[in-house]
């Protein structure tokens, strides 16, 4: 950590910091004799209340509702979940109906200017030509007068009508969060049931990606649930505090990740 | 906190505010616990996971510093307060920083960090809508989750309205909208980001945010430096575990079933990226919280999440509110941890202001005992010769009468007179001290004039009857059903 810019001294060691605890443990340490290891209870191989598999296990129980389901099932749910929380989710069928949505939303909106963060999804689906018909301008990432921000995402949690985006993807962290609204594309196969199928998936993700840093996640996740929100005025929900007030999801039925999001039919 | 408490209980606006806001809260989380299902089973596991990774916690701290390290940050050790609250203030000034915005975070609270910062001459602004609200009224959050939840609207629109330099309407939207110009500008123009940490994750060198506002996101990704406070015991072991908190910690702290915004944050911006902080520094703060490791009455209290789910449900806290506590952390959590962490002569009158009635430790996501825990903190300080003088009389009064059937029943006979200047119908009113701190507040029912030890021998044998003729009637409806 020698190539980063001077700072102050470190008031404290870590050897001395770990000397402290160890003293504790080894003093009257009864509450701290487990055997010293990297394994986790409340994960897989964890035991009696998490049930055989863990976490997993768990969420599989309790969301009776849609683990094991089908896409078209996951996204019923998203929809409904992500309406509950003052978000907006359908499902589209085919690009034409993606393009007449936009075309509306822009239209109809104040939304003028338009980040778009290019990864294959939002590529794919030739936006350009469609908004840029209804006025919209394209404006860079991170400009700070954008009114809407349109990416992709990894994956979305149905459960809770959550998105997931990772910051190794085109978007960043900025294009999901600076504009007033955020609409994201998300193709049908990128559902998972609860947060711990979001979770693996995003670790199965880092080990593909570097084989050698196995563990070594994107340096920003986000899980997204719905627009912006405070009840800090006495109570009052309130929209877009930081974030965006507005959030629109359009989950992508034609998409096949395997050719390149052309319909496979 | 006698006199705080008794403040408090004037405030009529507080208590309403304070009543309305915990009410929903409770009504929520049971609503959206009772949706996941499995809720014991969910408890059990975030308690296994907090334990192992608190049980080990040097080993796990070990491995969170080398993977935050690996992934390009930077850990700095901090024993107290004064140490992590220097460390901050001498990094901004060293880079020649005036302006750090900030996420909410208890533990600066705890640290005194805004103090430190703005007696250095930087600008620190809290950009939690609720914490925003409180620094411009100059006053202090009362709530781990809902900070402001003690102010009501009208006081709410004059803060902002000061700002404004004009009255602002009385619209959510309007006032929303003008809080987000104010902080989005100070958010461009801060040189370094200030946030807590509510979960670090060892396995990945990972440390969580949890905001709904956005707040957290805004400060992690807006400024080029990002400095993270987190105090030593936020760990979870492996990836996974931060998913079995994800659950339980909205559920339990608002009724979401997920925080509108959880970012993790591995490291500073990577090549390539286009946005994100270049810098992050991770300041682990031990403060106290090492003494209660190997301690097996209270080494649990560690495991909290920050949930503020036993704030919801505790009589007290829900009457007295969060500032009577005197202390950063209230309710049935602060009772027990601010004496443990601080000063027990400072804090030590906080485990006696509870009713023991347990409910705090059934909302607990992570179960800790923390009734238990009150019990234990009470004899420490019986122990430690805390307790007030009438008390000690009190109970030495008490077992006087109580170790010997005859003593007690005149003792019963004696209190009975002495009582009866002051008797009314079946109540006691009025009456010297102590007995006027009851009954100003309080019902306090008269001995019946025949007690129930007088009268029990009549009532045993009533009873023996009763049971014979129940014993014999089922033995003859026994012989009827063989019949058929």
């Amino acid at each position: 950590m020698t190539d980063g810019p001077a700072v102050p001294p470190a008031p404290s060691s870590r050897a001395a910091f770990l000397a402290r605890i160890r003293h504790r443990f080894g003093v009257t340490g009864e509450a701290a004799q487990a055997a010293k290891g990297d394994q986790s209870p409340g994960t897989p191989g964890g035991d009696e209340a998490g049930g055989r598999g863990g976490l997993g296990a768990l969420e599989a129980r309790s969301y009776a509702t849609t683990a094991g389901a089908e896409p078209p099932t996951l996204a019923r749910r998203f929809c409904r979940e992500l309406a509950a929380v003052s978000g907006e989710g359908r499902v589209v069928e085919e690009p034409a109906a993606l393009h007449a949505a936009l075309h509306r939303l822009v239209a109809d909106g104040e939304a003028r200017k338009v980040m778009l963060a290019e990864d294959e999804v939002v590529t794919g689906c030739r936006l350009e030509a469609v908004l840029a018909a209804v006025g919209a301008e394209m404006v860079a990432a991170g400009d700070p007068q954008a009114e809407l921000g349109i990416t992709g995402a990894t994956a979305a949690i149905a459960e809770t009508g959550t998105l997931v985006l990772t910051s190794d993807a085109p978007w960043g962290r900025g294009v999901s969060l600076l504009p007033p609204h955020h609409v994201a594309l998300v193709p049908l196969s990128r559902l998972v049931s609860g947060v711990s199928g979001a979770l693996a998936l995003l670790r199965a993700r880092s080990l593909l990606a570097a084989g050698d840093n196995p563990v070594l996640l994107p340096s920003s996740i986000n899980l997204i649930t719905g627009p912006s929100r405070s009840a800090d005025l006495a109570g009052e929900l309130s929209l877009g505090v930081h974030g965006p007030g507005r959030v629109t999801v359009f989950i992508l039925a034609w998409w096949d990740e395997e050719r390149d999001g052309q319909a496979s039919r | 906190m006698r006199q705080r408490a008794a403040a408090a209980l004037l405030d009529p606006t507080m208590r309403n505010s304070v009543h309305q806001a915990t009410g929903t809260l409770r009504a929520r989380r049971e609503a959206a616990v009772a949706e996941l299902g499995h809720w014991e089973a969910w408890r059990d596991a975030a308690r296994r996971a907090r334990a192992h990774a608190i049980a080990q916690l040097d080993h796990y701290l070990e491995r969170f510093a080398a993977q935050v390290e690996r992934a390009g940050g930077h850990v700095i050790w901090a024993d107290d307060a004064a140490q992590a609250s220097g460390w901050i203030r001498d990094f901004l000034v060293s880079r020649g920083f005036g302006r750090v915005v900030k996420s909410k975070s208890m533990l600066t609270e705890e640290i005194g960090l805004n103090e430190v910062l703005e007696t250095a001459g930087l600008q620190v602004t809290e950009t939690d809508l609720g914490e925003f609200i409180l620094q411009l009224a100059g006053d202090a959050p009362s709530h781990i989750v809902t900070p402001a939840i003690h102010r009501d609207r009208q006081t709410i629109i004059a803060s902002l309205s000061q700002l404004a330099g004009e009255p602002l309407p009385d619209e959510t939207a309007a006032l929303t909208a003008f809080a987000r110009g104010v902080l989005r500008e100070r958010f461009l123009a801060a040189e370094a980001g200030i946030t807590g940490v509510n979960f670090g994750v060892a396995e990945t060198g990972s440390i969580c945010l949890v905001t709904n506002e956005g707040n957290g996101r805004m400060v992690s990704t807006v400024p080029p430096v990002q400095i993270a406070v987190m105090g030593m015991e936020r760990l979870v072991a492996g990836w996974e575990d931060l998913g079995v908190m994800l659950n339980v910690l909205a559920r339990s702290a608002t009724g979401q079933k997920q925080t509108t915004y959880v970012s993790v944050t591995t490291g500073p911006r990577r090549p390539g990226e286009p946005d994100g902080p270049e810098e992050l520094y991770v300041v682990v703060v031990d403060n106290g919280r090492s003494a209660l490791l190997g301690d097996p009455h209270v080494q649990e209290v560690l495991h909290c999440i920050r949930c503020g789910a036993c704030l919801n449900v505790c009589p007290v806290y829900r009457e007295i509110g969060g500032h009577a506590y005197g202390s950063v952390y209230s309710g049935p959590i602060g009772a027990v941890l601010s004496p443990l962490l601080g000063d027990l002569a400072e804090h030590g009158d906080l485990p006696q202001a509870t009713s023991l009635c347990g409910a705090c430790a059934e909302a607990c996501p992570v179960k800790i005992p923390l009734h238990d825990m009150l019990v234990e903190l009470r004899d420490r300080a019986n122990e430690a010769g805390q307790t007030r003088v009438g008390e000690r009389w009190a109970f030495r009064v008490w077992r006087f009468f109580f170790s010997s059937a005859g003593r007690l029943r005149w003792g019963a006979r004696l209190a009975r007179a002495l009582l009866a200047p002051f008797r009314q119908g079946d109540h006691i009113h009025g009456g010297p001290e102590p007995l006027a701190s009851w009954t100003k507040t309080r019902n306090f029912p008269a001995l019946k004039s025949q007690l129930f030890r007088d009268e029990w021998p009549r009532l045993q044998h009533q009873l023996d009857r009763l049971y014979d003729q129940y014993a014999t009637g089922r033995s003859a409806g026994e012989e009827e059903d063989q019949r058929d």
